[in-house]
């Protein structure tokens, strides 16, 4: 299943059309008030999270996301990178990020073959 | 008084005869000795006689009145009496010699000497002596002037010339006088210090030619011109050029100097050195208009960092939607691929466009503080250039790094100075058209010690005169977002360095990055954190 965040509901459909495509299971939400608990969720293959979220920041929700599943990749992105934001981004070997527009294509490469 | 009669004096050889005289002769001579004695009494010149013994015989009216003395008191004194020491001595011996050898001292001349009066004040007089021979008798007649108060008054007149002259000479402005010809008559020590040129050296040259920058020379000449005139012209600046070639900025007026019958005589011409001042408003302006140009940024950067995130998003939508048309298009969703796959793929292309210019744009919002880092420049440089190496090669152009000894280390935000060399380096790329292109990037010492200097250089089209292109949306480039440079120029200043661009011959253009290779001081890098 793939985690996705973003508070712009055009993208996040528009995203979450591409993987379903591709075949996988998609869970979507506006912000990290709306993903309910994550030890209860599904096994997540990847999380794609924006960074501007309403309330919990994506940045903030990456971290908590990871104490659960770390062995998860996370693919940050943004509409506007910030140089602290990068460097925050570099602290975290977890965290791929990349400015909108996106190319699907990088996000399939982190995700394991089609079922 | 009566003055003594002179005829007493004068007829005295002739009464020792005891000749009976004759009664007209004698009338003839108490007329004479009347009205010599009318002249003795009112003439305002003292009269001193004397005879070869220096005795006074004559003493008038006005030689009582500077002297003090009565006639009484000094008839028959030695007239030396009148004169304060060493005159005195220095009479008697004048007296002598002139008897013995004719060598005249006093008579026929006027001096200035000084004498004595009775209550022993010594003061200047001018004296004219004139003598007369009756037979043995010799008559030294002299006329005095009381010249004291004359001198007084010339030394009241220097005193006041001397204060008027202390005056020019001290003024801290220019005071120059022209004759009607305008060649230079006198000036004072402030245009010498100017000038490095002494008057004697100058004295009647024509001043324009020896002190105006021979640009200047034509407002000059309508400024003198105008002085003349009833409304004479406001004060001009102009170039002085001193005797090294130097150049101050002057502000002059001009006021015609006429004669005491108001012909006019020449011209006065008042200057004062702006030089400075000017420098001071100069760079005041300069800073005004780098702090509205900082404030002005910053609105732009706030305004551009909320238009790249409002447009990020739908962009990133639509670019998913067109990304998802495509990839069912290939997969065979729609029947025949063509018609669907080519638009899809156009979208794509357009977005990636417009999110280069959002790019850019993100670019120049983006939080701009500095990260520094010491950079080993060779290395830096090599890889900044191989980064474009491909683009300029596709293009037929030859991109090289000028080597240049051991390159010394830097200390700078790498990041932001690498963008400021893409930059460089695309736009000289972008610049050139036709073969054979060249874009050299080489290092330069600085102009001081601490400083060294990044040139990026191609034999491009050349940038036109007049425009500044490191003004915010200047661009020569018809798709160019006039984004790049402005960005560059904040960057540099942020590093207390400095970027510029010159032509270059015989075509192309030299930008040139001078950088401190310490990192920026404390102000300089205050200029971007406030943003």
């Amino acid at each position: 299943m793939v985690l996705l965040l973003d508070d712009d509901d055009d993208f996040r459909a528009a995203l979450a059309d591409n993987l379903r495509d591709d075949g996988h299971t998609v869970e979507q939400f506006g912000c990290a008030a709306d993903v309910p608990l994550l030890t209860s969720l599904e096994p997540v293959s990847l999380l794609i999270v924006d960074q501007q979220l309403e309330g919990e920041s994506g940045l903030e929700f990456a971290d908590r996301f990871h104490a659960t599943h770390p062995d998860v990749p996370v693919i940050m992105i943004t509409a506007y990178d910030s140089r602290h934001l990068r460097a925050e981004v570099a602290r975290r070997d977890f965290i791929m990020l990349r400015r909108k527009p996106i190319d699907y294509a990088e996000v399939a490469r982190l995700l394991p073959p089609r079922s | 008084m009566r003055a003594a009669a002179l005829g007493d004096r004068l007829a005295a050889p002739m009464t020792m005869r005891r000749v009976p005289p004759d009664p007209s002769a004698v009338h003839d001579l108490q007329v004479a000795d009347a009205r010599w004695s009318a002249v003795l009494g009112t003439v305002r010149d003292a009269i001193v006689a004397i005879d070869r013994q220096s005795r006074i015989t004559l003493f008038n009216p006005a030689a009582e009145a500077v002297f003090g003395y009565s006639e009484h008191e000094v008839m028959g004194q030695s007239v030396t009496l009148l004169m304060p020491p060493p005159y005195g001595d220095e009479h008697d011996e004048y007296v002598r010699r002139y008897e013995a050898t004719g060598e005249a001292h006093a008579i026929g001349r006027i001096r200035t000497v000084q004498g004595r009066r009775k209550d022993g004040t010594v003061f200047p007089l001018e004296l004219s002596v004139s003598e007369s021979r009756l037979g043995d008798e010799v008559l030294y007649t002299a006329i005095l002037r009381d010249i004291s108060e004359r001198r007084a008054f010339e030394a009241a007149l220097r005193v006041e010339r001397d204060f008027a002259e202390r005056l020019i000479e001290a003024a801290p402005m220019i005071v120059l006088v022209l004759d009607r010809g305008h060649h230079i008559v006198r000036f004072n020590a402030c245009l010498e210090e100017l000038s490095e040129r002494r008057l004697a050296d100058v004295r009647g040259r024509n001043w324009l030619e020896t002190f105006i920058a021979e640009r200047d020379h034509a407002v000059m000449r309508a400024l003198c011109a105008s002085a003349a005139t009833t409304a004479p012209l406001k004060s001009h600046v102009v170039g002085l050029v001193d005797a090294a070639g130097g150049e101050r900025l002057i502000a002059w007026t001009c006021k015609v100097l006429s004669t005491a019958s108001g012909e006019p005589d020449g011209l006065l011409c008042i200057g004062e050195d702006v030089t400075n001042q000017l420098a001071a408003e100069r760079e005041l302006r300069e800073l005004q208009r780098a702090a509205q140009e900082r404030a002005r940024l910053a609105d732009i950067g706030a305004i551009t960092a909320k238009i790249v995130h409002d447009l990020g998003n739908p962009l990133a939508a639509l670019s998913m939607q067109a990304q998802l048309i495509l990839r069912r298009a290939r997969r065979g969703d729609f029947q025949p691929v063509a018609p669907v796959e080519g638009p899809a793929e156009q979208i794509l292309r357009t977005l990636r466009r417009l999110e280069g210019l959002i790019r850019e744009f993100n670019d120049f919002a983006r939080d701009q503080r500095l990260d520094l880092r010491s950079i080993a420049l060779q290395p830096f440089l090599n890889s900044c250039v191989e980064l474009w190496q491909a683009l300029a090669s596709e293009r037929g152009i030859a991109l090289t790094l000028a080597p240049r000894g051991p390159l010394p280390v830097l200390r700078a935000d790498d990041v932001l100075l690498r963008r400021v060399l893409d930059n460089l380096i695309k736009n000289a790329i972008e610049a050139v058209q036709g073969e054979p292109g060249e874009v050299i990037v080489s290092i330069a010492p600085g102009p001081n010690e601490g400083r060294i200097c990044i040139v990026v250089e191609d034999n491009g089209a050349g940038i036109p005169d007049g425009l500044d292109v490191f003004r915010l949306f200047e661009t020569t480039k018809a798709d160019g977002t006039g984004i790049g440079l402005a960005v560059a120029k904040q960057l540099i200043a942020a590093h207390g360095g400095t970027i510029a661009h010159a032509a270059r011959s015989p075509r192309g253009t030299r930008f040139s990055i001078e950088l401190p290779l310490d990192g920026p001081t404390k102000e300089s890098d205050d200029g971007l954190a406030a943003r």
